[in-house]
């Protein structure tokens, strides 16, 4: 352990994870009170926000429990997301493990905060689970703004919408992950013209 | 779902996050990505986000009373409003509570 390094690279971690925490008050609120009105203990929230920090795809956790066992379709789904990003200056390795760190403890709080809040306010909370589906639209919309993303965003929804007629509301992720695969690369020359525009 | 199997179900979402985050780093230690994986670290994002949207529409119901509607008229909220004042959170947070006021009162 180095504490010359480490302190300086806390100090230097703990603006770049701010607006981070007023994001996470939002959403991880709206999680823990998703969770706790969907009929789940209240030590669950907690629970999942330690181990399973995987941001907005921890909301997809909550009706994948409240619905028949599926460890394969589990597995996919939380192995899609991934983010890294290398900061500069101070130690690098500190500095990540901070902001890491800092960036769940806030998870962690506001989702334990809305999990106690959502048992008080179970009977007012019908419909708080939109929470999950206005996030992605706005994420998706991000998404959108950008020119070169919008045929690959097209691709995901109509392929997952396919799949969902096709296969049925408990089958459809997979073999949608599958056909957006296939036409990702059917699409390729093309999505890499818009990429390289940019 | 039992609890062991709501136990498990977390574990495995747990392990898959995890992996995916160390996984990139053992195999491309110091080696050039493959072209095809690059492109998909491109293109995949805006996939996933569009799926993930239909996902949490998937229990809506479109056949009968009320139609979509309260879905149809938050989503349209929620993007009215990022697109007015391209700020996330209030976006969400509106459109929230716009669609539990209607599920609530109005329908």
């Amino acid at each position: 352990m180095n504490d010359k390094k480490a302190l300086p690279a806390l100090k230097a971690a703990f603006p770049h994870t701010l607006p981070i925490l007023a994001g996470f008050i939002v959403l991880g609120m709206g999680y823990g009170i998703y969770l706790r009105s969907s009929g789940l203990p209240l030590w669950y929230p907690t629970l999942t926000s330690i181990l399973v920090f995987g941001g907005s795809l921890e909301f997809l956790l909550v009706s994948m429990l409240l619905s028949p066992f599926q460890p394969i379709s589990v597995f996919f789904t939380f192995s899609i997301n991934c983010s890294a990003e290398v900061p500069e200056g101070v130690d690098e390795g500190w500095f990540m493990l901070f902001v890491s760190f800092l960036n769940q403890s806030y998870w962690v709080f506001s989702v334990t905060l809305g999990s106690v809040l959502g048992g008080a306010l179970s009977k007012y909370s019908e419909g708080v689970e939109f929470v999950m589906t206005a996030m992605f639209c706005v994420i998706f919309i991000r998404a959108m703004e950008k020119k070169e993303n919008r045929i690959s965003g097209v691709i995901g929804v109509m392929a997952t919408l396919i799949s969902l007629l096709v296969f049925g509301k408990s089958l459809f992720l997979i073999p949608g992950m599958v056909l957006i695969l296939i036409l990702l690369f059917l699409f390729r020359e093309k999505i890499e013209k818009g990429r390289e525009a940019i | 779902m039992t609890t062991l199997e709501q136990i498990v179900t977390i574990l495995i979402a747990g392990f898959a996050t995890v992996l995916t985050r160390f996984l990139p780093f053992v195999i491309f230690k110091g080696k050039k990505i493959p072209k095809a994986l690059d492109y998909l670290g491109f293109a995949l994002p805006a996939s996933v986000f569009g799926m993930l949207l239909v996902y949490c529409l998937k229990d809506t119901v479109v056949t009968s009373f009320p139609f979509a509607l309260p879905e149809a008229l938050g989503l349209a909220v929620t993007s009215a409003i990022y697109l007015w004042k391209k700020n996330t959170l209030i976006s969400i947070a509106a459109g929230t509570v716009f669609y539990m006021f209607l599920i609530q009162v109005v329908f």
